[in-house]
């Protein structure tokens, strides 16, 4: 055990805070849509992470940040149907398109906002995981402990369902 | 399948424009691509990074601070034992004292005021030690020697009646609805029922089924018993092989003896054949012992 990497030591754990606590904010997000839950959780497992710290190793202090998010997350709110509620963020390209075109493109957003909230949400976290937090399908494996291909599947239904969901509404 | 590839190479960030633009030809890959797009361009409501940390070390501290307390509450706890401890020494104290003797065998106990109390064999005494002083009592079921040292009324309670006391030495036998006391010295008050009787030293008195029988006696200082010798004086013969079932572990068979002629004598509580011989010699008895079954018959019948 190098000292210099010890997770127990305050320099070290704020390190791991202030590299890993946004995603895995976002990470609860994708799947709860409710902001204070995805706090607590959040803080829950920084928390479980300080008091486990000389059990976890520097190298698995993300894995255990991730499974420590999801088993809460899993064990408070089990299956509950949430409502996301994406802020838009769009490119500043569009500003020059017809008022028409305008609101067309804020009715289609409005109805992928909707569809992504409909996603199951193992569908949806992988697949906002790549879509938002740009994470590579190696990493999203590696976070939710699944195979590339699983991650693949959940992209490939998640991107059929998306598309019928928006077809319809 | 082909096209698929190229759309998780796309959505993977490793496509080339050639490859996105392949997908563009094919209108459903065309929206997918879009969807994902649009996706990409949302964004979660932000995240507090410096709030949530401010309570995640809050969220900790608070649970040192709940630790730092520990010290004061394992003193509780200690408080809490030490409380039930006390309680319970307090209790046990005031508790009956129970000192019983088993057959073949005799005690003596010193109570609190150096009065002495002797249990004969197979019989049990109970008293408080804590509020001794004040309050002379003690529970007696069979047959014990008392003596009691000068002070206030000594009371020895039996299922037949009270005697009480004030600093002498006595002999109390309360067995089969018999009570017999035999005073050494000084005086003894019985009170059986409704009645009152002095017992004065050199005396005894028997209590059977509601008859009293005051006698006067030989000039002993102590029951025979203390000296491990049982003496009986006109009782029945069953009342003496009971006495004798005390002092021996043996069970007695009578075969075409007459239980209740009387007799007097004593027997030794140290040899059996020799206790059996003082019994059974002046009645013309004779008698056999097999392992510690012991069989009484009439001489004239075998």
């Amino acid at each position: 055990m190098q000292k210099d990497k010890d997770v127990c030591k305050e320099s070290i754990y704020n390190q791991i805070y202030k590299e890993q606590a946004k995603s895995i904010w976002r990470f609860l997000y994708f799947k709860c849509g409710n902001q204070a839950q995805a706090d607590d959780l959040v803080q829950e497992a920084f928390i479980k992470l300080w008091q486990n710290c000389a059990k976890v190793p520097l190298e698995k202090a993300k894995s255990f940040l991730y499974t420590v998010a999801n088993n809460t997350f899993l064990n408070e709110v089990a299956h509950k149907k949430v409502v996301l509620k994406h802020a838009r963020l769009q490119p500043e390209k569009v500003n020059n398109e017809s008022p028409q075109f305008l609101l067309e493109e804020k009715q289609y957003h409005k109805k992928v906002q909707i569809a992504i909230a409909n996603l199951t949400e193992a569908q949806r976290t992988a697949f906002l995981m790549n879509r938002i937090e740009g994470k590579k399908y190696r990493e999203i494996a590696e976070i939710l402990d699944i195979s590339i291909k699983a991650v693949e599947k959940r992209m490939s239904q998640a991107l059929v369902s998306l598309r019928q969901e928006i077809g319809n509404i | 399948m082909e096209k698929d590839y190229l759309l998780h190479k796309v959505l993977n960030g490793i496509s080339t424009p050639d490859e996105i633009e392949t997908l563009q030809q094919d209108p459903t890959y065309k929206s997918y691509l879009k969807i994902a797009e649009t996706a990409s361009g949302f964004e979660t409501p932000s995240f507090d990074q410096e709030a949530n940390f401010e309570k995640i070390t809050n969220r900790l501290s608070s649970e040192k601070k709940i630790s730092r307390t520990n010290p004061f509450a394992s003193l509780l706890r200690i408080a809490a034992v030490i409380a039930v401890l006390l309680a319970g020494y307090l209790f046990v104290n005031n508790l009956d004292t129970k000192v019983e003797t088993g057959i073949a065998e005799t005690k003596t106990v010193i109570l609190p005021d150096d009065s002495q109390v002797t249990l004969n064999a197979a019989s049990k005494i109970a008293y408080k030690k804590s509020n001794w002083d004040k309050k002379r009592v003690i529970d007696l079921e069979g047959e014990a020697y008392f003596k009691v040292a000068k002070g206030k009324q000594f009371d020895v309670k039996t299922p037949q009646g009270t005697v009480s006391v004030l600093g002498t030495q006595f002999n109390v036998y309360a067995r089969n609805n018999t009570l017999f006391v035999q005073c050494y010295e000084g005086l003894v008050q019985v009170t059986s029922q409704d009645t009152v009787i002095r017992v004065p030293a050199g005396t005894h008195l028997k209590i059977a089924e509601g008859t009293y029988l005051s006698k006067e006696q030989s000039q002993k200082t102590n029951p025979s018993w203390v000296n491990n010798e049982t003496d009986f004086d006109n009782v029945n013969l069953n009342t003496v092989i009971e006495q004798l079932k005390r002092h021996y572990p043996i069970m007695v068979n009578v075969a075409g003896v007459d239980t209740n002629q009387k007799i007097s004598g004593s027997f030794t509580h140290k040899n059996l054949d020799i206790a059996l011989q003082s019994i059974c010699n002046p009645l013309g008895l004779r008698y056999t012992i097999k392992d510690n079954q012991v069989t009484i018959y009439a001489e004239a019948e075998k």
